[in-house]
């Protein structure tokens, strides 16, 4: 008995950690121990789990914390986080699809073949891709510009060779704008948190589905057709605004900033590239998807700061 | 004030006290009416921090764990009064109407505290 209720106090102790996580991490490492020892001792013995109460008000105090703490980022160093953000949601898309790529030949059966062809270069840069996204993320403006020259290095050493222009279209479509916003805008002293690194990993394994899901081998078929690059940006990007409005947008804009900031320089690059008109119907998706999360989020808002200074509700 | 910082500050009238103490103070005085939640209460604690109301008092350590314990400040017992005072002189409005009828319950536990 003693032993399960040993066992009972652990789980609900691991249980409120991750709740706390809530909580930024500074005021996590100020008061996150008082916090769990005051729940510990708030929640009636034998339970494995705080009572949905004590849960509510832990997540929305948390988000109000952090809320308070990014308020004090300021505005124009919110923005430029989000810049570097949404370039790293941009720049994702090419490793994604070239992990598309490998991932459909492995399941063909292919996967030998694949390093046979040309397309050896493109998971080049794709490589290439990831470190300047890991430069850019933390200021390091120098190994952007070095990455950036490999990549056209590459680029251009392949349109020498097979007189062929795909990888000099990849690279001023896919690796071009986000390394101008990282040079723009990158910061040593004011880098994204780390935390907010599940934006470009969710556009990564939404790109990844997308490319798996469209089942086309010739990853620069894609290019001419002009229909898989940067799609994920219109369809299913702008539910995931919704959601990362909804979740987030209330205690923190960057991570919805970012993504407009993604969507909008993928319109541009497209308009761009194909000549294609930029009013399609992933804008009027984007923007009803926008006006729907800002409503989600600002009602949430509403209910966080009842739920804060209002509970219990006033009887008097 | 909202109610539950009204009984935050109630709670530490007596002398300073830890989070669940207050807690568990500021039910017993509500007649368990306001039951602060651990997320809540600390972002009280906060507010009423910044606002100067209540200061950290002492810190030690149980079982491995900081524990913080936090009392009223000046110009909190000052707040807590001019609140109480606000809500006396509310409760007269209604309650100096009905006392030469009946006395109600709420004008009998006035009379008590």
């Amino acid at each position: 008995m003693s032993e399960g209720g040993h066992g009972d106090a652990g789980r609900l102790e691991r249980r409120a950690r991750w709740l706390l996580r809530a909580y930024p991490a500074t005021y996590r490492a100020d008061r996150g121990e008082e916090i769990i020892g005051t729940l510990l001792e708030a929640v009636p013995p034998g339970r494995d789990w705080p009572p949905s109460r004590e849960t509510v008000a832990l997540v929305a105090s948390g988000l109000h914390a952090r809320r308070a703490v990014n308020l004090r980022l300021g505005l124009a160093a919110s923005l430029r986080q989000s810049a570097v953000a949404g370039a790293a949601v941009y720049l994702v898309q090419l490793p994604a699809l070239g992990l598309g790529a490998v991932a459909w030949s492995a399941r063909r059966g292919h996967l030998p073949f694949l390093f046979w062809f040309y397309e050896w270069l493109f998971y080049v840069l794709g490589v290439l891709a990831l470190v300047i996204l890991a430069a850019g993320w933390s200021g390091r403006r120098g190994l952007v510009a070095a990455g950036a020259a490999a990549a056209v290095i590459a680029a251009v050493s392949f349109t020498v060779v097979r007189q062929e222009w795909d990888l000099m279209v990849v690279l001023a479509d896919f690796v071009g704008p986000p390394v101008v916003v990282f040079l723009l805008f990158a910061r040593r002293m004011e880098r994204p948190p780390l935390s907010l690194l599940w934006l470009p990993g969710l556009a990564l394994g939404m790109a990844l589905a997308e490319s798996l899901a469209n089942a086309s081998p010739a990853l620069f078929a894609a290019t001419t057709a002009g229909t898989t690059f940067l799609s994920p940006y219109t369809t299913g990007l702008s539910l995931v605004t919704v959601l990362v409005a909804v979740c987030w947008l209330a205690t923190d804009v960057r991570p919805l900033a970012s993504l407009v900031f993604a969507f909008t320089v993928s319109r541009v690059v497209y308009g761009f590239a194909y000549g294609r008109p930029l009013v399609t119907v992933g804008p009027a998706v984007i923007t009803l998807g926008i006006t729907a999360s800002l409503v989600a989020a600002c009602a949430l808002a509403w209910l966080l700061r009842r739920r804060i200074h209002a509970s219990p509700p006033m009887t008097s | 004030m909202r109610e539950p910082t009204f009984y935050v500050l109630a709670a530490l009238l007596r002398g300073p006290l830890h989070g669940y103490a207050i807690m568990k103070r500021a039910e017993e005085l509500s007649g368990g009416r306001v039951r602060l939640a651990t997320g809540t209460l600390y972002t009280a604690l906060d507010r009423l921090t910044a606002e100067g109301h209540v200061q950290l008092v002492s810190e030690e350590s149980v079982g491995g764990r900081v524990r913080r314990t936090y009392g009223l400040t000046e110009s909190g017992s000052a707040a807590l009064r001019a609140e109480a005072v606000r809500m006396a002189e509310a409760a007269e409005l209604v309650i100096g109407q009905a006392r030469e009828t009946k006395a109600s319950p709420l004008t009998r536990k006035l009379r008590t505290t």
